[in-house]
């Protein structure tokens, strides 16, 4: 019996036992033909469920008096108004294939993929154009849509080399998978494909441009989002191709996202590049811990070893974007780790030890020094629970000495305005005056930059700026670059107050170098006196922010990782550093006793005596607050390297050996602990905006100095341990930052 | 389609009402209360991994793609990471009967039902939130749109000048010293892009 045979019979055998069921009620179809035929065609289906908007979108009423109602397939939507009827078919469920539509760069309209059939309309229409009109009565699933993806389908194809099988792209290809469910299974071309020469855009992003499609949506993304005029359109008719007009790298800060929304595999990752394919790949859900922004990454792992980082949807963090660093820093996770716990040794080497021995050394030191010349600095990218441990232990042993790098020396912990971004990162986007204070928001948090030059661009949005000569991809006014313009501007002298004064939503961002600045709280008062009299911060409306710079700071602060005395690194006797690299140690006594715990052998571990060997933030659950105060976790990807350890977990045995037992065993127990200290940290993935403001802070004394603001960051491309072992990030601060 | 599958429900259903004797014993059966944990235990699933750390979320749509078939469903995360690199073949080896389950095998159509299986098998869980996306309206138009002039670094106040002369004048200019083209928006020059010998505007 052939296969076609056994399928009917299959069919014939449902449509049998459908007759049977529908014995039992009377159809007025089988009564009259007629009656069947106008039963048939014009119901609009009213026992259909509800329809979900594609991906659980939410929609932005705008004015919710102003919703019009389209019918998508016979469905009716409530849309507001001016959207497109691509977006009107979002909304009913229905996802159109598209190439050029990025739903978060402007629209061009050139691939013709998204044609949909509109009632009274003599053609198919470019569904996202075109403005969705009351009454319209859309249809995607027709012959004449279906006929006219196919011819589109048939087009794109024909100049598009076949090589999924050595495509990095193939299996998370839109091109691919829209052919599979859209296009013809034959093509009528026979003439020679043409073919295009490959574009050098530096060491992140490989082109094969013979694969580009022309959607433009690389061009729009670098000068829309990015705010590079890099890219652009070369050519016409099928000599057109994107390019950079003239042999030039791409030199932007996010310039790893047009790998991601390059629809085909014209731009795909130069280090990912012939790695792995995308379907061996396991994707667990984290937080990228490489700035203070918390961009929500997806980490691709294949068995033991990270192979790429992607972004995640947040649309209050970093909408669908991350930074270079973000993307590709992950190559530093597999080079300079600490393998073994290590002890040096008389002639200066380090040994291995095993994890008892290295414990009982550290703790026999521990029990030698006076408890106050105990000292513990916690690193750039420590979670909350370790350092909520090692305050425990280190409290435990007598010392109050503890703090987060980059807090500076007398970090204000007090009022939790004073250190987060009170606007929120997405509140960004009402603002319509900026105050950059001391802050360069491009190399130090990158997605917080592209919010900025998103409202920029979206309102005009004034920008002023005081620090050090610096980039901005938007319209800045450089007001100075010291304390004095900020003097000038509180005092009223400056044209920019006026322009603060005028504004509707005015925000002052302040950049966290500050923290290490003697006369850090006569700024910061002088700050509170701009917004005090500039009217930022309303019961609606808080405009005072401050820009971190690490991951672990805003969660130390939150848990009060506060030194007792500003200059206790004199007088230390026993350092614990928790992954601490670029904490300034000059002032330490040379007999100090070092501990280092860590995942990278850095500057940290120069002057260690005891390395204790950590897992990275890929290989660990932890809690992290984001410098809006948007507390997120990590989740494990990889197996820790070697015999490292969770950080919690070290100082948990060592407060075992050290008879100073801390009580928790799992690390429920240690967040049960933090909710006593501050429970923000555990309402995951919600932003904890700061209950009390600025003005209950005592008056400042301080008078504040003439020297100009630093630049907190020098290299954007290496800012901490991982970063620096990173191969890629070096190659980008070589080629990329090369004046 | 979908109406006759509602035919056949609204049918079983009516059956399940008259064949009621019947039927309440095998209600009873389905609905006597699975214990939190009970399946667990008589799976056969060794007794150290029955009580679990997991974590249900809801995987957001891959960045580099744009079809939303995949979007919506929800997995369990078992943060298993006991896996290492087999040193004979290279290939790798795990020690967690769970490493492979939670990505491929494991999908629920909703959290409620990813809660109840954890529940069921006795697993700790937390939730993730699920972000989605916020639609709002965009227009072709915004391109034309004018936005107001656009502040212009010096070469581009040159090349904006020269284009008024061109437009003004209407008459062929041949500038020996700088050509260049333009990209327009709306009325107004966003910026140069490349200078290419063009010998006349028109």
């Amino acid at each position: 019996m052939g296969l076609g045979l056994l399928a009917s019979r299959v069919l014939r055998f449902h449509t049998n036992r459908r007759n049977l069921l529908r014995t039992i009620v009377t159809k007025p179809e089988l009564q009259s033909p007629e009656a069947s035929a106008a039963a048939a065609a014009p119901d609009p289906t009213p026992d259909l469920p509800p329809r979900t908007p594609v991906a659980g979108a939410r929609v932005h009423f705008p004015n919710p008096d102003d919703a019009i109602e389209v019918f998508v397939d016979g469905y009716p939507v409530k849309i507001p108004k001016g959207m497109t009827v691509l977006q009107a078919c979002e909304i009913a469920g229905v996802d159109i294939p598209r190439f050029c539509y990025h739903s978060r760069l402007s629209i061009a309209g050139n691939c013709r993929m998204c044609l949909v059939e509109v009632e009274k309309s003599p053609k198919p229409v470019a569904s996202c154009a075109m403005p969705a009109l009351p009454g319209m009565k859309i249809k995607t699933d027709t012959p004449v849509a279906k006929k006219a993806r196919e011819g589109v389908m048939e087009f794109l194809l024909m100049n598009h080399p076949l090589d999924c099988p050595i495509c990095d792209q193939g299996g998370e290809c839109d091109l691919q998978d829209q052919s599979m469910a859209f296009g013809s299974d034959r093509g009528r071309f026979t003439e020679m494909k043409r073919s295009v020469v490959d574009k050098n855009l530096g060491p992140l992003v490989k082109t094969v441009m013979t694969r580009c499609i022309q959607c433009t949506r690389c061009v729009r993304f670098a000068t829309e989002i990015a705010g590079v005029q890099d890219l652009g359109m070369l050519g016409r008719g099928s000599g057109e191709e994107i390019g950079t007009y003239v042999e030039k790298l791409m030199t932007s800060e996010l310039s790893g996202n047009v790998i991601d929304i390059c629809p085909v595999g014209a731009l795909t990752s130069k280090p990912f590049a012939f790695k792995a394919r995308n379907w061996e790949l396991k994707g667990t859900e984290s937080i990228d811990v490489t700035d203070a922004v918390g961009s929500n990454i997806r980490i691709d792992s294949r068995g033991p070893e990270v192979m790429r980082i992607l972004p995640r949807l947040n649309e209050d963090i970093n909408e669908e974007w991350i930074s270079d660093k973000t993307r590709f820093f992950y190559d530093g996770l597999k080079r300079q780790r600490l393998n073994d716990p290590m002890i040096r040794g008389a002639d200066g080497r380090f040994k291995a030890v095993s994890w008892r021995d290295a414990l009982a050394v550290a703790a026999e030191v521990l029990h030698q020094v006076k408890p106050e010349e105990i000292v513990g600095v916690v690193g750039k990218l420590c979670d909350a629970e370790s350092m909520m441990v090692l305050k425990d232990f280190l409290n435990r042993m007598g010392s109050n000495n503890v703090w987060c790098e980059g807090n500076g020396p007398s970090p204000n912990a007090d009022l939790r305005s004073g250190y987060i971004m009170n606007t929120s990162i997405s509140g960004l986007e009402k603002v319509d005056v900026f105050l950059l204070v001391g802050t360069q928001p491009r190399i130090e948090a990158a997605m917080v930059n592209a919010r900025i030059r998103k409202t920029v661009r979206a309102t005009n949005a004034k920008v002023g700026y005081i620090g050090p000569p610096t980039d901005f991809n938007y319209d800045c006014e450089h007001i100075g670059t010291g304390p004095q313009a900020l003097v000038e501007i509180a005092e009223g002298r400056h044209p920019f107050f006026s322009t603060i004064l005028n504004a509707k939503n005015p925000a002052i961002i302040v950049g966290a170098g500050i923290f290490e600045r003697m006369d850090k709280d006569a700024i910061f008062s002088t700050v509170e006196t701009i917004a005090k009299k500039g009217n930022v911060v309303r019961p609606d409306w808080n405009g005072l922010n401050v820009l971190l710079l690490n991951a672990a700071q805003a969660a130390a602060l939150d848990l009060g990782l506060v030194p007792e005395s500003s200059n206790s690194i004199e007088s230390a006797k026993f350092v614990y550093l928790m992954g601490a690299d670029d904490v300034n140690l000059d002032k330490l006594p040379k007999d100090a006793f070092m501990v280092y715990q860590g995942h990278h052998g850095d500057r940290g571990v120069y002057h260690a005596n005891v390395i204790l060997p950590a897992a990275a933030f890929t290989e660990k659950e932890g809690t992290y607050v984001n410098t809006e105060g948007c507390a997120q976790q990590t989740l494990p990807a990889v197996p820790t390297v070697g015999d490292a350890r969770d950080d919690w977990k070290i100082i948990r045995a060592l407060s075992e050996v050290a008879g100073v037992r801390l009580p928790y065993d799992t690390i429920g127990a240690v967040q049960s602990r933090i909710r006593n200290v501050a429970p923000n940290l555990l309402s995951v993935d919600e932003r904890e905006p700061a209950t009390f403001g600025a003005s209950l802070k005592p008056e400042c004394t301080q008078s504040i100095s003439s020297t100009p603001f630093k630049a907190a960051i020098e290299n954007f491309y290496m800012t901490d341990c991982i970063t620096r072992a990173s191969k890629i990030m070096a190659q980008c601060s070589a080629v990329l930052l090369k004046k | 389609m979908a109406r006759s599958l509602q035919r056949v429900w609204s049918y079983g259903r009516s059956l399940g009402t008259l064949s009621r004797p019947f039927s309440a014993t095998t209600d009873a059966l389905v609905e006597a209360q699975v214990k939190p944990g009970e399946i667990g235990m008589v799976s056969g699933i060794p007794e150290e991994h029955l009580r679990r750390r997991v974590v249900i979320y809801s995987p957001a749509r891959t960045a580099t793609q744009q079809g939303s078939g995949k979007v919506g469903r929800w997995k369990i995360n078992f943060m298993s990471t006991q896996k290492w690199e087999n040193p004979l073949m290279g290939w790798t080896s795990t020690g967690d009967p769970y490493a492979n389950v939670g990505d491929a095998g494991l999908s629920f159509d909703s959290e409620e039902a990813a809660k109840a299986f954890a529940e069921r098998h006795g697993w700790e869980y937390v939730v993730r939130k699920r972000h989605t996306p916020l639609l709002k309206v965009k227009s072709y138009a915004d391109n034309f749109k004018f936005k107001g002039f656009p502040k212009m670094r010096t070469i581009d106040c040159i090349s904006r000048l020269l284009c008024f002369v061109v437009l003004q004048d209407k008459c062929k200019i041949v500038c020996n010293f700088f050509h260049c083209t333009f990209s327009a928006c709306g009325n107004s020059i966003l910026s140069v892009k490349t200078f290419v010998p063009i010998e006349l505007f028109s």
